[in-house]
């Protein structure tokens, strides 16, 4: 269970800690005057130190939030349910490519779901393939990637 | 009268058979990306933007704003019938628009929305039509200290009006703006704020940023929603269509203000978002009838619908003539234009002369194709709301990531767009808003040139900025709206303080 209050503290050192970096790297690039006028740094270290400026606000306004509940374990569960299968996906492109990983990703989600017949899912995990194949790779000349295993059957 | 002639000629682009069907196309794209939850007119315009690069720009510009009314529409169609926003601009129209469609009235429902917001892009085209070509020739004498100020007033009125807790944005616009920075440096020509990764140094691009934000971010905040799309009939009366507009003229009242809030928060770039509930609330607040509020009260649809749309609408007018878009959707389409070649702001009027009329004109028609289509369509995408979430998202997340890819053809692009769509998540659920960070990435270089030329002719002094009396409006002008949630803080605080001050003296008596 995640208070509305663990999460605006956590976003708030998210994105402070996104400005810091950037301000460091910025720093690192110089944020003088050259002979081509401004440093290549000033404008990144000027956005980073309003981004920490912005989450030392927020964070105290998230730390004195007075909030409920903003994440409780069935809402955690249901966006698991879509997040976890989406980052497998995605983890899967490179090894199987894009068409496959998306057919076997489509497939997955319709066969988790026991009240689905298993015929429509097979249908929707060949369909998804061919479908970004012939609008992608064949209508509009964009080379999808095939991945290893594209790659280990010669395409 | 220039105008008018200019006009013409634009409509004799737009009217060529290739353009209606691509008006055609781009509306039926647009209604589809309206009604599904996840996609909406900044991912669609993303998605089919690596598929105009072949295209002449003004049919590319024509199928991507047609794309934009279609997806402005759709939105509003879920909201009536199914009380589930398609986009977060139609939020305002699920408060009278469901409950009148509950109580058995859908097709006026629908017909009020329509109308209303056909009313709307209309007077947005009329204020382009009149207006562009003449700022665009008052900006032609721009420098870069003008340009710069007038970045300034439009990252200022995010800020300032944009209805968001203000640090909140100021952190969205900000990480928006590091992120245009990484990569090459567009004056000294180095490599900055990569950390490390040599595939940022072409930098990050703002499709992949969108596809995460809106895509993946949304996606999930309506997997934990978990929208039961619990739909009331979504028959077509025809009959009742023509009644509803015959009675639409009684509420000119309501119209026209929604339309003049909707254009101010257009341009200056509050977005239809802030818009729409703005003229809800503004209509509640003045109407006779406010108390009816949320029960399914016409101008509750008339009033959040006509300034979706004519926002939605004159967010174009400061892309084409400053070259600063007004929404999230223009800020994509912009950096379409500059995929395309073109450079976006006043030299397009005198430059590109086919394609800013071709677009204007198209406007005109491709809102009246939108209306049309959605009437024709309602019932189709209504059925497709009742396929079930769990078949839809992992489709959605596909697309997503394929438009991610088909930008660089990169991976690293998906796992960032996935990293995007986390960081939407969790701005979407607390309240940070997402425009500002996408504006920022596709305009901030072009910010950061202003500011840098700036900077080189008045050798590092910022009093440049109140130089003459043109420059020095605009950064004032960009100053009291940054000071605005304070003003009004200031404001609410004393009219408390006279109120309790006066039950005080009443009760004394």
């Amino acid at each position: 269970m995640i208070s509305r209050r663990t999460l605006e503290i956590g976003t708030a050192v998210l994105t402070g800690a996104f400005g810091t970096a950037i301000l460091v790297s910025s720093l690192q690039i110089g944020v003088g005057w050259t002979s081509r006028g401004l440093g290549a740094g000033i404008f990144p270290a000027i956005s980073g130190s309003l981004i920490v400026l912005g989450s030392l606000y927020n964070l105290v306004r998230g730390a004195l939030h007075q909030g409920g509940v903003a994440l409780d374990w069935p809402r955690a569960k249901k966006i698991g349910a879509i997040l976890l299968p989406a980052l497998a996906f995605v983890a899967a492109i490179p090894l199987l490519g894009l068409h496959v990983a998306a057919g076997a990703y489509v497939f997955g989600s319709l066969v988790a779901r026991r009240d689905r017949s298993i015929r429509r899912a097979v249908a929707f995990g060949i369909a998804t393939p061919l479908a970004l194949y012939g609008i992608f790779d064949w209508g509009f000349q964009v080379a999808l990637p095939h991945g290893l295993l594209g790659a280990a059957l010669g395409f | 009268m220039e105008n008018l002639e200019l006009l013409m000629h634009g409509f004799g682009i737009a009217l060529s058979l290739n353009h209606i069907g691509l008006m055609l196309v781009g509306v039926l794209l647009g209604i589809l990306v309206g009604v599904l939850p996840g996609l909406g007119a900044p991912n669609g315009v993303s998605l089919l933007l690596p598929l105009t690069f072949g295209m002449q720009p003004v049919s590319a510009i024509i199928l991507l704003s047609s794309m934009y009314w279609g997806a402005l529409f759709g939105g509003s169609v879920t909201s009536i019938l199914f009380n589930i926003p398609g986009e977060p601009s139609s939020v305002a129209t699920t408060f009278d628009g469901y409950p009148m469609a509950r109580d058995g009235r859908p097709t006026t429902a629908l017909a009020t929305a329509f109308s209303s917001a056909a009313f709307g892009a209309l007077v947005g085209v009329v204020l382009i039509t009149l207006l562009a070509s003449w700022i665009a020739k008052l900006a032609l004498d721009f420098g870069p200290p003008e340009y710069f100020a007038v970045y300034f007033l439009a990252f200022a009125s995010f800020i300032g009006v944009g209805g968001a807790p203000p640090a909140k944005t100021l952190v969205s616009l900000c990480i928006g703006f590091a992120i245009a920075a990484m990569g090459m440096d567009t004056v000294s020509g180095n490599v900055r704020l990569t950390m490390g990764v040599d595939e940022f140094v072409r930098g990050i691009s703002f499709v992949v940023a969108v596809m995460g934000l809106f895509g993946i971010g949304e996606l999930l905040i309506a997997a934990e929603e978990e929208i039961h799309a619990k739909a009331v009939s979504s028959r077509i009366e025809w009959r009742e269509v023509f009644r509803t507009i015959a009675r639409m003229p009684g509420h000119w009242m309501a119209l026209g203000r929604s339309a003049l809030i909707g254009c101010w928060m257009g341009i200056t770039p509050g977005g239809p978002t802030a818009a729409s509930f703005m003229s809800y609330g503004i209509a509640k607040r003045v109407s006779r009838r406010g108390d009816e509020f949320g029960s399914g009260e016409p101008e509750g649809i008339i009033a959040p619908e006509t300034a979706d749309h004519s926002a939605g609408t004159s967010a174009l007018l400061p892309m084409l003539a400053l070259g600063i878009p007004g929404s999230a959707t223009a800020a994509v389409m912009m950096g379409g234009l500059m995929i395309w070649g073109l450079n976006p702001g006043p030299m397009l009027f005198v430059e590109q002369k086919d394609f800013v009329w071709g677009l204007i004109a198209s406007m005109y028609l491709g809102n009246v194709v939108a209306v049309v289509m959605v009437l024709l369509t309602v019932p189709l995408f209504a059925a497709l709301m009742r396929v079930p979430f769990f078949v839809i998202s992992p489709l959605i997340i596909t697309v997503c990531a394929v438009g991610a890819y088909a930008v660089t053809n990169s991976y690293l692009d998906i796992v960032l767009m996935m990293g995007f769509g986390l960081l939407g998540y969790l701005f979407k659920k607390l309240d940070y808003p997402i425009s500002p960070l996408v504006l920022a990435i596709v305009i901030g270089d072009k910010a950061e040139d202003a500011f840098r030329q700036t900077m080189i002719v008045s050798k590092g002094t910022l009093g440049i900025f109140f130089s003459t009396p043109l420059v020095a409006t605009i950064t004032g002008l960009g100053f009291v709206l940054l000071a605005l949630p304070l003003i009004s803080r200031a404001l609410r605080g004393l009219r408390v303080r006279l109120q309790s001050a006066l039950q005080v003296a009443q009760n004394a008596e």
